[in-house]
């Protein structure tokens, strides 16, 4: 099969409003089966539904009546790509058994929702690509908004920094606190810290969101394995691709498009210049979804994308507050357009460099003795290390090339200094533990 | 008529003894040659006849026999030609018989008459019994290495004959110079002044020279790995004499060119491309089993760039040699014991991009960066005792003129610590058995507590811990301090292990 949705990136064309589809009653389960058939992504799903009921639609498939007309469209597959394709599609349907398919996935507890129904995530029935079809894992959604105060997607690269993902989970865990649900997208690195962060606070926060590119109930990565569980109990996994359905290339730019639908903000944490999560960043403007995003070092290149964002005008954000700035603003300028904007959301002091960040509660380490020597008794061999060091990860090459120590020197003192919890060791070097040694 | 003269044919680095024993007698004009010659060996036949005709020597016509005995073992090579002309000479009666007698003869013989060198020469005359061995002039100097033999050098057979005629006319082996008056080259190695920052780096070289430690850099490219690698040889102490002997004994039967003295003094440095075969690697093949490059490597340097590159398969091989310094290869007709004792410094990129280590700039999907790492496999990574992280030196660092340590320096601190080891019985302190780290090398009331809560915190495993320990007896050694092994030199072991993390996020074990 063509690793590509066979209408390609038309998943995104829009029409003027939220995308109608000729419904029946009782026909989910058709639904369902036609979004099963080989490369069929939204657009074609979408096509397909436009002119006929799914029951309809399938059994036309399945007889092969279906003309290949039905799939021209412009800039389309050949003729005899098309008719090759409804062979493939009519072979494909000839094994399904719609009821029965459709009864094991809900009694393997995953929901499904058709575009029209009452219980269609609300979400997404604004969007004007939205699924004919998606399905979800863990809590229902219903047809309100899945958390009152908001949606915010926090995405980002999968090749993160341990900066990055500091952020993510402290912004993901900030969010939830303040009653915001956090969406986003179940990768590695930015994508897994914030809903990780989400899932600390998830005990009286908001319950977070996942939009994935694979059926809800296949893991991918597997590394995530831990982590998609505990989001499918504290909040919801949602996809449009159908259970079982291997998460491929295509789909990801097209789950973007959702993630970016269900959320009133979009926050980019790490991002390379180009990538997945500056293709949500397009998607996001093309929809005028605010986009705001964390600043990083100009040096790192996780943190290229999100610097260039900053510079062509995205909002700055440093912390959740930040966000739930952003996220007033927007809701005041749906609910009331030409009314002046509501008080924006209580904020605390700003958290000084030594306060534990948002809603991650890690008390500082401590030496064995509870003894954290004072900046003033320092000899000076630890002072120019500490000096030497930020919060980045620094190697210990660079550490000599700044201090000018030698090796064993500059080893002993920071063994020390890590014994101490002032520093933390990691793969590749070192860096100051979080409220510090620099204060 | 009969003659018998003593020779000897290559098996791996050893010689085994043959005699060559040739009839000649009534029948048809004939050469054939039986006791299991090999394709070349055969092919002595024809050599031999050109050289008799090209030095003015009478072919026999008459039905000549030679046997290569035993005739159990496979005999190799051209080695055996001159042995072969010069039982020819006796058999026919060209030289009397007696002058022959307690001499032997090895040497490949060209159509023109001349005398050719073979491989292994030094070990082919320690093998044969008798007291003196003419050997091709080329390899005078090595065969002189052999004590109790008396060497002569040949150039061509006519002055083999007139040799055996009239008792002289070959040429001496000069005189050796006195274990003490060797005046060693330098290597021509890059000096270590030439690489700028890289002080991690360059002290684990320093700690590698020193103690023999196996040595991974992993880095970008263009950190300058390599260029650090091959600093190593001009850092190495030169070679002992039983050192000096054995690497040269393996050098001469893989047929590498041989120093003029004769004799490898300064440790080698072998550096095999990563299309390396096992086969390669570690010795084997054909015939007289050619000795690998882990046997080449042995008493030096191994060094094996872009470790990430090798099939994982030739790889594992590697184990068993960096276990016990030797390799047995075992084939179906034979098999031979080879040195390889060697110092192994391989280069590996953390990554496919190479950037892998600044986490962040490195694009390379998690599953890629998995799969790269698992090329390197556990165990493997395991018997590295340094694992050093090297980064890209910044360019304001490049352009500093103030010059690095020069190597002579580095090197003088080696040797002493070299020498601190010798006290101790060992070639170098990686060799120490563990059963005597607790007698040489015990650990600091601090040093101890440090190891037990890296053993605790599974930082370190009980595999590495052994490791760590010899790492900071060398590091001891080169401040010239007396043991129990200090907290600080245990802190600088430790943190020159550390690389492992970086290599994919494997814990530093």
């Amino acid at each position: 099969m063509s690793a590509r949705d066979d209408l390609g990136t038309a998943g995104l064309e829009e029409g003027p409003g939220p995308p109608s589809i000729r419904r029946e009653p009782e026909d989910a389960a058709w639904v369902v089966a036609l979004s099963e058939l080989p490369g069929v992504g939204p657009a074609t799903l979408r096509r397909l539904l436009a002119t006929q009921g799914a029951r309809a639609c399938w059994q036309a498939v399945r007889a092969g009546r279906l003309g290949a007309s039905a799939l021209a469209r412009p800039g389309g597959p050949a003729p005899e790509r098309r008719r090759e394709l409804l062979e493939r599609w009519q072979a494909t349907a000839r094994a399904q058994a719609p009821e029965q398919d459709l009864a094991e996935i809900r009694r393997r507890g995953i929901a499904v929702y058709v575009l029209g129904d009452e219980a269609y995530p609300a979400a997404l029935a604004g969007e004007p690509t939205a699924p004919a079809v998606c399905f979800g894992l863990g809590r229902a959604l219903g047809a309100g908004a899945c958390s009152p105060c908001g949606c915010v997607a926090v995405v980002g690269t999968r090749s993160s920094t341990h900066y990055g993902e500091e952020v993510a989970a402290s912004l993901g865990a900030g969010l939830a606190a303040a009653g915001v649900s956090v969406v986003s997208g179940l990768a590695t690195g930015i994508d897994a810290a914030a809903h990780l962060g989400a899932l600390a606070a998830s005990q009286r926060g908001a319950a977070p969101l996942a939009i994935v590119g694979g059926g809800v109930d296949v893991v991918y990565p597997a590394s995530n394995r831990r982590l998609w569980s505990r989001v499918a109990e504290a909040g919801t996994i949602l996809s449009e691709a159908p259970p079982g359905a291997r998460p491929a290339r295509w789909r990801f730019p097209l789950r973007n498009r959702l993630i970016v639908a269900a959320s009133d903000v979009v926050v980019v944490v790490e991002a390379h210049r180009t990538g997945g999560a500056m293709h949500a960043v397009e998607v996001a403007l093309s929809r005028a979804v605010p986009v705001a995003a964390v600043p990083g070092s100009v040096r790192s290149a996780a943190s290229e994308g999100t610097n260039a964002l900053i510079a062509d005008g995205a909002a700055l954000v440093r912390d959740a507050d930040d966000v739930l700035a952003l996220l007033a603003l927007r809701q005041a300028a749906r609910r009331a357009p030409v009314h002046a904007l509501p008080p924006p959301p209580v904020r605390g002091r700003r958290p000084g460099p030594g306060d534990a960040p948002l809603g991650v509660e890690t008390p500082r380490e401590q030496a064995p003795d509870g003894t954290v020597p004072a900046p003033g008794r320092r000899d000076p061999t630890t002072e120019a290390i500490v000096s030497a060091l930020g919060t980045e990860t620094t190697g210990l090459e660079v550490v000599l090339g700044r201090t000018r120590l030698d090796l064993g020197t500059a080893c002993v003192a920071l063994e020390a200094l890590v014994a101490h919890g002032e520093v933390l060791r990691e793969p590749g070097g070192y860096r100051l533990a979080r409220g510090g040694a620099r204060r | 008529m009969l003659a018998s003269v003593p020779s000897a044919t290559l098996l791996g680095v050893q010689g085994r003894p043959v005699a060559v024993e040739v009839h000649v007698g009534p029948g048809l004009p004939g050469f054939s040659i039986v006791g299991l010659p090999d394709a070349a060996c055969r092919e002595a036949r024809d050599r031999v006849r050109a050289a008799f005709v090209s030095s003015g020597l009478a072919w026999p016509t008459r039905r000549v026999t030679v046997n290569l005995a035993p005739s159990g073992i496979r005999k190799a090579g051209a080695g055996l030609d001159l042995a072969i002309a010069v039982a020819l000479l006796a058999a026919t009666g060209a030289v009397d018989g007696r002058a022959v007698d307690g001499c032997a003869f090895l040497g490949e013989l060209g159509l023109d008459g001349s005398v050719r060198p073979v491989p292994g020469v030094l070990a082919l005359v320690e093998a044969v019994a008798a007291k003196t061995v003419v050997v091709p002039v080329a390899s005078l100097a090595e065969a002189s290495l052999v004590p109790g033999r008396r060497a002569l050098g040949a150039r061509t057979l006519r002055e083999v004959l007139e040799a055996l005629r009239t008792g002289e006319g070959l040429v001496d082996a000069a005189p050796r110079p006195a274990g003490d008056g060797r005046n060693i080259a330098p290597h021509p190695a890059p000096d270590l002044s030439a690489v700028h920052g890289q002080l991690v780096a360059r002290r684990a070289l320093e700690v590698a020279a020193a103690g023999g430690h196996h040595l991974l850099l992993s880095g970008p490219p263009g950190s300058g790995k390599t260029m650090l690698a091959r600093c190593l040889p001009g850092l190495l102490p030169a070679l002992g004499p039983a050192e000096a002997l054995e690497t040269t004994k393996v050098h001469s039967a893989a047929g590498l060119p041989l120093p003029a003295s004769g004799l490898v003094e300064r440790p080698p440095f072998r550096a095999p491309h990563h299309s390396c075969s096992a086969v390669a690697l570690l010795g084997g093949g054909s015939g007289p089993m050619r000795p690998g490059e882990v046997s080449l490597a042995t008493n030096g340097v191994l060094f094996l760039d872009e470790l990430g590159e090798f099939p994982p398969s030739v790889l594992e091989t590697l184990r068993q040699p960096l276990e016990d310094g030797t390799i047995l290869v075992a084939r179906a007709r034979a098999s031979v014991v080879l040195p390889a004792r060697f110092l192994l410094v391989a280069a590996t990129n953390p990554c496919p991009c190479g950037l892998g280590d600044a986490r962040g700039a490195c694009r390379c999907s998690p599953s890629m960066r998995e799969r790269y790492a698992r090329r390197l496999s556990a165990p493997l990574l395991d018997r590295f005792d340094l694992l050093v992280a090297v980064r890209r030196v910044p360019e304001r660092e490049l352009l500093d003129p103030a010059g690095a340590e020069r190597s002579c320096a580095v090197a003088a601190r080696v040797a002493a610590a070299r020498r601190l080891a010798a006290a101790r019985g060992l070639r170098c302190n990686a060799e120490l058995p563990s059963d005597r780290l607790e007698d040489l090398a015990p650990l600091s009331g601090p040093a101890r507590r440090l190891l037990e809560a890296r053993l605790r915190s599974g930082a370190l495993s009980a595999r590495g811990l052994d490791r760590v320990r010899r790492v900071a007896l060398t590091l001891a050694d080169l401040d010239g301090a007396q043991p129990p092994i200090a907290w600080e030199h245990l802190v600088v072991a430790l943190e020159l292990r550390a690389g492992a993390g970086v290599l994919a996020g494997r814990g530093s074990s």
